[in-house]
């Protein structure tokens, strides 16, 4: 079958012939393209390194003469154990115990050689340096004097030469069996030179560390692979070229512009899906054994593509490329690179668990906000996992339905959007940190904050102000900050225009009061409606006249009905609460949130029956929605209902085990 | 062949009633641990307007919401389930010893029912641990064998190669469980039919299997996927609506009720069935 879709497009497109996969070029830049790399590399497979030059045009876009560069060299992450970065995981990355590896398996890349074009060598003056930590052992970042500075506004052309070795993976980076490859920092990167956020301007360029990945200028990427002719490649960007040179190697050429990476992939089995969605060229590299599920992740794709274009912006790229690593390499999933992206599952997975369309799908959203938007993942890792968590849980309930999105097993149903929150509420101190906090200082939930806490108030963010509202809100944002890597501040203030203009004053005069304790409190919210009382008031009943005549109360029975509420979290957001009579009619207050409590009184004809805070469930990070209401008729046939499935399970337990006497 | 099961099967409902007592005490037991829920349910959400999310629906939320807050009350129900597990084994002893007893004598009636367990509980007692034993040991080979795969997945071309793998064995598992029941079964007819010592009966059960394995399977094979096609019904009823309202919930309850009264006959039905198989023979 995919012979026969490639045997057609290579007869219908004369592109194909030409070993180019899709059209790379923009009319026009859509960044200032400060860092741009020419990568010429020869892959040895079988020694798992690789031998490049590279030719980097940089322009110091700051008003600052800049007396030296500094370069990511994440590779040598994986070089020994007294590495910032495998220090900071404690010996163990994904699960494994990094600490048992022979020497074969270790990575590094070095520069052999930088020299400004046609001017200075730099290579003596190279050097590492460690301004996180101060941990000398630490190689993830080299800083390379100039001789001549470089003046504001110059362009910088550099040659350079680098070898790398491959890690057996590690953090996604590296090699398994078969010659699988995945090549993630796996070049000499610049860092980043802008205004910090001491507001002068620096180098922003970290160390790798514990909990942050990864942040660098827009530019453009020529790539050349020069690599053994059983590889099958994926690369960031359009295939441009191929070439045989009949000795078993061949080159396979890249261009992909707009982006802060590049990233690129090898295995001789990946068998090669493809469907077209408008102008994207959707590629799945899927082993074998998965290919009958590939059509499972080019579905949820197109989806993402489908609904990221109507509800956020114009995805630009002629191509993206989705890879699913077989079994033996599935540490090299589930991360995201610029029109690459790398996903996971298992053979049998059963078509009504939506986990690989969710990957997918999380991963593609990537685009948008670690691509396009390109905030600093390190420094503010919930401006781009909050927000791709947020849609992605959109993205799943709205395709699947919203409580059976993420799985319907057997009776058992989840939504994705239900499976964040949880995520975020379940932790066993959902104050162990705040948001907005770099990645380095976040020593616990990681995953619970970043991901799903700041998704969960993106939804919560959503109830509150409509779908419409937030729909035109993250337009406008993508629109205007794309290609510009904003901060959380440039969010804010875009949610507090957006708001003045749609709301009013409907929220206050700006979101600053939700922002600030999301973002920079570990306050929670946790409403809970603690009682109802109906007193029934005595009036006209009783021994009246000189001669104490008794007189029953004629009169309809009146009654004082008291509904108390107690916010026992300390996050403070309004709330509706709905009161229902016993006559089925209902009443809507307000309540600002602020204090502990808040008491509602009626005096009236009609017992009140229930009560429900916020009963849309528009403050999605409560800790407990099941404490929001109280209702004095309770529905006891739910109650029942579980009971009996208990008693028949336990039936079965008993009867299933009395087989073994 | 067919025959066989017919009578078996029939045999087998007259013996409802011993059907009854079993059916009874099973749901006695069961129904501690459904009311204990039922109380947990109530007092932590059952005036919560979110309790009706759960009668049209599993709700993830909501139970999720009510485990995170008062899991500590659940999970002691479930440690709890643990001892009547262990307590029901040991009166399962006592059940078995009746249920053959009334078989080999063809008793039907409701007081015929303790006549067995009274007289045969101990040395069927030493029997089950002679069993138990073996299960054990083919537990424990079995979970070697899976580990074996699992550590060597990513060794094999792929998982699929591994699944495979883990099916094969889980099938082999399956074969095991269904002789050392046989087995069992013929050991604890030899205990009321001669009065064996348990040891004796033991490897009696094993060679009554080995010479009559083609009757044996005939016997529960058949019967075997009467019960899977009774199953497949419920789940497919299950499935189009479940107990979604209060007609349902009772209507559902009944049906498992009865899926549980017909496992406990079909118990009966394989006894009947492998006690013909046993009787066909010379000992």
């Amino acid at each position: 079958m995919i012979k026969t879709i490639q045997i057609t497009l290579l007869a219908i497109f004369p592109a194909i012939l030409l070993g180019q996969d899709c059209d790379p070029y923009f009319d026009h830049p859509f960044s200032n393209r400060v860092a741009n790399y020419e990568i010429d590399v020869a892959l040895d497979h079988e020694a798992k390194t690789i031998k490049a030059d590279q030719e980097v045009t940089w322009i110091n876009s700051s008003p600052d003469t800049i007396n030296e560069l500094r370069w990511y060299m994440y590779l040598n992450s994986f070089k020994n154990s007294e590495s910032t970065f495998i220090k900071g995981a404690n010996g163990r990355v994904f699960g494994e115990d990094i600490g048992e590896r022979s020497a074969d398996t270790w990575g590094w890349i070095k520069v052999d050689h930088i020299q400004i074009k046609g001017g200075d060598n730099l290579t003596e003056g190279q050097r590492y340096i460690q301004l996180n930590d101060g941990n000398p052992e630490d190689q993830s970042v080299l800083s390379v004097p100039l001789i001549d500075p470089l003046l504001p506004g110059d362009t910088l052309r550099l040659d350079m030469r680098f070898t790398a070795k491959m890690p057996k993976i590690i953090a996604r980076a590296g090699y398994s069996r078969d010659d699988y490859f995945l090549f993630v920092h796996w070049f000499p990167q610049m860092g980043v030179y802008e205004k910090l956020r001491s507001g002068e301007w620096g180098w922003n360029c970290h160390q790798f560390m514990q909990n942050t990945e990864f942040y660098a200028d827009f530019g453009v990427y020529d790539v050349s692979i020069r690599h053994a002719d059983h590889l099958v490649l994926g690369g960031s960007g359009c295939q441009v070229g191929q070439e045989h040179h009949g000795d078993g190697t061949m080159t396979t050429t890249y261009h992909v512009e707009d982006v802060i990476d590049f990233a690129w992939t090898a295995y001789p089995y990946f068998e090669i899906l493809e469907e077209q969605w408008n102008h994207v060229n959707i590629r799945l590299l899927v082993p074998p054994e998965h290919c009958y599920l590939g059509p499972r992740y080019i579905t949820a794709v197109r989806q993402s593509l489908e609904y990221m274009s109507e509800h956020v912006g114009a995805y630009p790229f002629p191509q993206i490329t989705i890879v699913d690593p077989p079994l033996h390499a599935l540490r090299s999933g589930l991360m995201e690179y610029p029109t690459l992206i790398t996903v996971g599952t298992v053979y049998g997975m059963p078509p009504k668990v939506h986990n690989m369309e969710s990957l997918a799908i999380h991963e593609f959203c990537h685009q948008y906000f670690m691509m396009m938007l390109a905030s600093n993942e390190k420094e503010e890792a919930w401006l781009d996992e909050g927000f791709v968590t947020y849609y992605e849980d959109r993205i799943i309930d709205h395709y699947y339905g919203d409580d059976c999105g993420y799985y319907s097993f057997w009776g058992y149903q989840t939504g994705n959007a239900e499976l964040s929150r949880i995520e975020y509420t379940g932790m066993d101190n959902p104050r162990v940190g705040c948001i907005a906090k770099p990645g380095w200082e976040v020593k616990e939930g990681r995953k619970e904050l970043f991901y799903s806490k700041s998704a969960t108030m993106l939804r919560t963010l959503e109830r509150l102000i409509g779908i419409e509202s937030m729909d035109q809100l993250m337009k406008t944002y993508f629109k205007e900050f794309k290609f510009t890597h904003p901060r959380g501040v440039d969010f804010v203030n875009t949610v507090n225009d957006h708001i003045r203009q749609v709301h009013g004053d409907q929220f206050g005069e700006s979101m600053d009061w939700f922002f600030d304790q999301c973002l920079h409190t570990t306050a929670v919210s946790d409403f809970e409606v603690a009682s109802i009382t109906n007193l029934r008031l005595a009036s006209g009943q009783g021994l009246y006249g000189a001669h104490n005549t008794f007189k029953q109360s004629e009169q309809q029975s009146q009654y004082t009905s008291t509904v108390k509420i107690y916010q026992r979290g300390d996050l403070i957001m309004p709330v509706d609460i709905l009161i229902t009579f016993e006559d089925g009619s209902t009443k809507t207050e307000q309540w600002d949130g602020a204090g502990e409590s808040h008491f509602i009184e009626y005096t009236g004809p009609l017992r009140i029956v229930s009560a429900h805070v916020d009963p849309e469930q528009k403050i999605y990070l409560d800790l407990d929605l099941n404490n929001n209401s109280k209702t004095l008729a309770p529905n006891r046939s739910v109650l029942w209902k579980y009971a009996l499935k208990a008693v028949y399970w336990v039936q079965n337990v008993l009867q299933s085990t009395s087989w073994l006497i | 062949m067919m025959d066989s099961v017919k009578i078996a099967i029939s045999k087998a409902c007259s013996q409802w009633r011993l059907a009854m007592i079993v059916y009874v005490i099973q749901f006695l037991l069961a129904m501690t641990m459904g009311m204990q829920l039922y109380q947990v349910f109530e007092a932590s959400i059952g005036d919560s307007l979110e309790l009706d999310k759960l009668l049209s629906n599993y709700n993830h939320t909501v139970i999720q919401d009510l485990l995170k807050v008062h899991g500590g009350a659940i999970t002691s129900i479930i440690g709890q389930s643990r001892y009547l597990i262990i307590t029901y084994l040991i009166f399962s002893v006592f059940v078995h010893a009746s249920l053959i007893h009334a078989v080999h004598h063809g008793h039907t009636r409701f007081r015929d029912f303790w006549t067995g367990g009274a007289l045969y509980f101990f040395k069927f007692l030493s029997l089950s641990l002679l069993f138990l034993i073996v299960y054990l040991i083919g537990l424990i080979v079995v979970g070697i064998l899976a580990s074996f795969v699992f550590n060597g997945i990513l060794e094999m071309p792929s998982e699929r190669v591994g699944f495979a793998w883990l099916g094969v064995i889980a099938f082999v598992f399956l074969i095991f469980l269904l002789k050392v029941f046989a087995a069992s079964t013929y050991a604890k007819m030899a205990i009321i039919d001669h009065d064996k010592s348990p040891l004796r009966a033991f490897l009696f059960g094993w060679r009554q299997l080995r010479r009559n394995w083609k009757a044996t399977y005939g016997i529960i094979l058949p019967l075997l996927l009467i019960q899977f096609m009774v199953y497949g019904i419920y789940l497919c009823l299950e499935s189009q609506s479940g107990m979604t309202t209060v007609t349902l919930i009772l209507v559902f309850f009944i049906f498992q009720q009865a899926m549980i009264f017909f496992r406990c006959i079909w118990k009966l039905m394989i006894y009947n069935g492998l006690h013909g198989v046993y009787m066909s023979e010379d000992k």
